[in-house]
């Protein structure tokens, strides 16, 4: 299988002069083409320094990203919107919906945002909400949704476009033990059925155990990384919460 | 320690506070000018018997500016506090008290007011001097250099304090009223769908049509004025706009964004969302905007076309260089020597020497002023040549001429011509000549003459004259001088009292002049309209500043109110792929449409306005051309645009850096 992510030696700091934090430290791993991969790790280990420089929001100091045969450290501001839009699908622990638009305006901006014809976006639209669950939803406003309702309808803009990579942040973060296993439930479906790679930062392991595989972060370094291979999810979980004893993660298991 | 956070948050706002400092300097330098007006000892002096007119104007613009400025820039307030309402928010969480962050938010205000104090006032000794400048040039008087005094310093003073003290008591009533929850929020706008978006639009359409209806019955009607019709013209007009307004704000964006072939590229479904809310909230706000700016608009229009049309009236009232006149004295006309006499004040190109013959005849009394008056044939024609007029062929008979009337009336002697030259039917019935017409000039041929001048054949005035059946006759002098050769100052000296002692104590009466010898000049009445139009100038030139600068500060400050709130929206916008010119393209679209939405109907306004101004020129005598109406107004809404440009400007790039800070922004995704 191809990779649809690869990071080598990727160096992010921040800071200037005496006081400066290395973020991301040398650090290297591979995203297959169709997975499922989490990040996990303490606070202050660089999960969404990786995950901001993976979709172009930070550039990096050093070291190579390629996202689906792109070297994304070399494109420029237009070509960089043009990937972000192309490539990428985001889902945000706050969700990140748009409130002054429509659910249906919500998905359809990035298929509007690459021109896409009227009739193509109504079409495409229609299909992921009914994917998603959400075609009641499509003249709501973002305000009129619950909590899970609305991860929903983020998840749809973030598929809308079949990006070769989705970004989650937390994507459960905000919501509630029913609602977030639902949406990981779609998630694991959008992995499954669209073929969508997911690659999503999380503190949580019971949400971590949907990925196929969980990649640890510490101080800025690949601390390890875990594959569920033929394991049951529960079974998986057990080993994430392992890992977490061994450096001290526990505190932040759900 | 107060002190400290309010003085270190200015210095770090002061991006956020541009707009506001940069509104309350201009609003100092209008207020210093119209205090400089009110103490200066020389620049009103050709008012004369209108200076206290003038100044009382000017007291009466200031307390008005004042207050109004208080009411808007503590609005204003309000959007600036919106801006940092997550600030505020922090604070009281930290433990602070409302009255804390009043007393820092009031420090803050004063290091403001304070700085733009120094700073208008360092504009306003300019705008002063630009202002005398402008006024002078409109109303063709020369002032030099208008003078400063303590009392316009201290005035400008005063009024300020008093703003600062309003501006104040707003802002704080606006923080005590603000729930905590409500400021760590700090967004305020949420999507909603357009309510009877039909029905809006017929108001819209239906306040559209009134207005057009009312501007063109307005116009059709501008020959025959009548007050009721004008003014319940105006008022119709007036809430025409602020309907509009409210109609098509309501409904704009629901129609466009239903269009889903034009809404459903690159940002426009962003940008038209994100109008609609501002606009739908707004649009009570705009219409208010709309209506006074349409106002200024046309009242500015109006006065220049007046103005402009009475001062070139002026110069038809007098066509030659100088028209000396020596009234009739009983035994015989004075003088003889006047043409002598005429040559030593310059090189005469062209001269007459001319009486008219004043008849008498009462049953003309209710349709002129003054009795009838007959003029020689070979005068006229000769009068008119000098004039630069065409005259008209009087062919043995006689030919009323109207003597410097307005259009209006001219279209009423033509229509009354025949009932008139009925009454007088005795003229033509003693010397057996037909009425042939009237003369379709509107100079004053005789300078002073009745506006019911009759020209006849030449033996006609001699039989009168012979026979004495004449009530009075004026001799008179006109002169056309070669070009820069005319004296003035040397022929007042030659006509005054002094130099004429036996001729005034043989003729003890002045006419109200203070000369036996009366002359015009070109543009003699030009100085008492200048009197009578500069209170009016003032009205309309500070109405203008004042209305364009407040509406325009306001626009500024809620723009920028609503790009903070919105900060987190436009960085969404770029997450999901929109580029950095795609979401500031939408910042500038929003800004610039918002901006200009309370503009548009004042600039299609200007349309009827000008048509209205030709017709107005026209009935005050066609001495300004369409194409000079055309000009002035375009003068007047290029000036107007060219501020809001720089105010737009201004706003969008205090935008811009607000935005592209949020979306080069470290930390999470959020």
């Amino acid at each position: 299988m191809s990779d649809i992510l690869l990071m080598e030696n990727v160096v992010k700091s921040f800071g200037k002069g005496d006081i400066v934090t290395r973020a991301l430290d040398g650090v290297t791993f591979t995203v297959s083409k169709g997975a499922f991969v989490a990040i996990m790790g303490p606070s202050g280990s660089g999960k969404t320094t990786l995950l901001n420089v993976v979709s172009t929001i930070e550039p990096i100091d050093g070291g190579k990203i390629v996202v689906d045969g792109v070297s994304i450290s070399t494109l420029k501001d237009k070509s960089l919107a043009e990937f972000r839009r192309d490539k990428l699908g985001f889902i945000f622990q706050e969700y990140n919906l748009l409130d002054t638009l429509t659910v249906e305006e919500n998905i359809a901006l990035p298929l509007n945002l690459k021109k896409t014809g009227a009739a193509e976006t109504k079409e495409k639209v229609l299909r992921v909400s009914e994917i998603l669950g959400v075609t009641d939803q499509l003249d709501k406003f973002p305000t009129a949704l619950s909590g899970g309702q609305r991860q929903r309808v983020a998840c749809a803009r973030a598929v809308v476009t079949s990006p070769a990579l989705i970004l989650a942040d937390e994507p459960t973060g905000a919501l509630d033990s029913r609602s977030s296993k639902a949406l990981m439930d779609q998630l694991f479906l959008m992995n499954r059925e669209l073929g969508s790679s997911i690659l999503m930062v999380t503190h949580n392991a019971a949400v971590a155990s949907y990925a196929q595989r969980v990649v640890f972060l510490s101080d800025g370094k690949l601390y390890t990384e875990i594959f569920r291979g033929e394991r049951h999810q529960q079974e998986f979980y057990r080993d994430i919460l392992a890992v977490m004893e061994t450096y001290g993660g526990n505190e932040d298991v759900d | 320690m107060l002190f400290k956070i309010a003085f270190r948050n200015v210095r770090r706002q002061i991006g956020g506070y541009l707009i506001y400092f940069f509104t309350v300097a201009l609003t100092v330098a209008v207020l210093f000018s119209l205090s400089g007006l009110i103490f200066s000892k020389t620049v009103f002096d050709y008012s004369l018997g209108y200076k206290i007119q003038t100044i009382a104007m000017c007291v009466f613009l200031a307390i008005v500016l004042t207050i109004v400025s208080a009411i808007v820039l503590g609005y204003g307030c309000a959007f600036l506090l919106r801006r940092r309402k997550k600030e505020f928010g922090l604070y009281l969480t930290l433990g602070m008290t409302r009255d804390n962050i009043m007393t820092i938010f009031a420090i803050e205000m004063l290091f403001t007011f304070l700085f733009s104090l120094g700073v208008g006032i360092g504009l306003g000794v300019l705008m002063y001097q630009g202002i005398v400048a402008g006024v002078s040039a409109i109303l063709v008087v020369s002032v030099e250099w208008a003078d400063y005094s303590a009392g316009a310093f201290i005035m400008t003073i005063v009024l300020v304090t008093v703003i600062f003290l309003i501006t104040e008591a707003v802002a704080s009533s606006y923080l005590k009223k603000q729930k905590i929850t409500d400021l760590l929020k700090g967004e305020k706008t949420k999507g909603k769908q357009t309510k009877r978006p039909h029905a809006w639009l017929i108001v819209a359409v239906v306040a559209f049509s009134t207005l057009v209806l009312s501007v063109t019955y307005l116009a059709a009607t501008i020959s025959r004025p009548n007050a009721i019709i004008l003014i319940v013209g105006a008022t119709l007009a007036v809430i025409s706009v602020f309907l509009t307004y409210l109609g098509a704000l309501k409904c704009a964006t629901h129609y466009l964004l239903k269009n889903k072939k034009f809404s459903g590229k690159g940002v426009r479904t962003f940008t038209l969302r994100q109008l609609s809310d501002r606009t739908q909230s707004d649009s009570m706000f705009f219409g208010v905007v709309a209506v006074l700016l349409s106002i200024v608009v046309a009242g500015g229009n109006l006065f220049m076309t007046t103005y402009g049309s009475q001062a070139a009236d002026c110069e038809l009232s007098n066509p030659y260089t100088v028209n000396v006149s020596s009234p009739y004295v009983e035994g015989g006309k004075y003088t003889e020597d006047l043409p002598n006499w005429m040559q030593n004040f310059g090189t005469a190109e062209k001269m007459l020497q001319y009486t008219v013959f004043e008849v008498e005849e009462k049953s003309l009394s209710k349709y002129l002023r003054g009795d009838p008056m007959l003029l020689r044939e070979s005068d006229y024609y000769t009068l008119a040549e000098m004039a630069d007029e065409k005259s008209a062929p009087v062919n043995g008979g006689a030919l009323m001429l109207c003597n410097g009337v307005s259009v209006s009336e001219l279209n009423k002697l033509k229509k009354d011509a025949e009932e008139l030259i009925g009454k007088l039917k005795w003229v033509t019935d003693a010397f057996s000549i037909t009425f042939n017409g009237v003369s379709p000039s509107r100079k004053s041929l005789v300078v002073n003459g009745s506006n019911f001048m009759l020209v006849v054949p030449d033996n006609v005035v001699d039989a009168v004259e012979n026979t004495g059946i004449y009530k009075r006759a004026i001799t008179q002098v006109a002169v056309n001088y070669k070009k820069g050769s005319f004296d003035e100052e040397k022929m007042n000296g030659f006509f005054s009292k002094e130099n004429m002692k036996d001729i005034y104590s043989q003729f003890p009466y002045t006419h109200g002049i203070n000369m036996f010898f009366y002359a015009e000049m070109t543009g003699s009445f030009l100085p008492e309209l200048r009197m009578i139009a500069t209170p009016w100038l003032m009205l309309v030139l500070f109405l203008t500043l004042a209305t364009a600068l407040l509406s325009m500060a306001v626009l500024a400050l809620k723009c920028l109110a609503a790009v903070a709130e919105n900060k987190k929206r436009f960085r969404v916008l770029y997450l999901v792929g929109a580029s950095e010119r795609q979401t500031f393209f939408s910042l500038f679209a929003q800004t610039a449409l918002y901006f200009f939405m309370p503009f548009a109907v004042p600039i299609l306004i200007n349309i009827p306005m000008s048509v209205i101004c030709i017709l107005l020129s026209e009935l005050e005598g066609g001495a300004l051309t369409p194409l000079q109406v055309i000009g002035n107004s375009a003068l007047f809404m290029g000036a107007l645009l060219l501020a809001y440009l720089l105010y737009c400007l201004v706003t969008c790039l205090v935008g811009y850096t607000d935005v592209k800070k949020e979306l080069h922004a470290s930390g999470s995704l959020e």
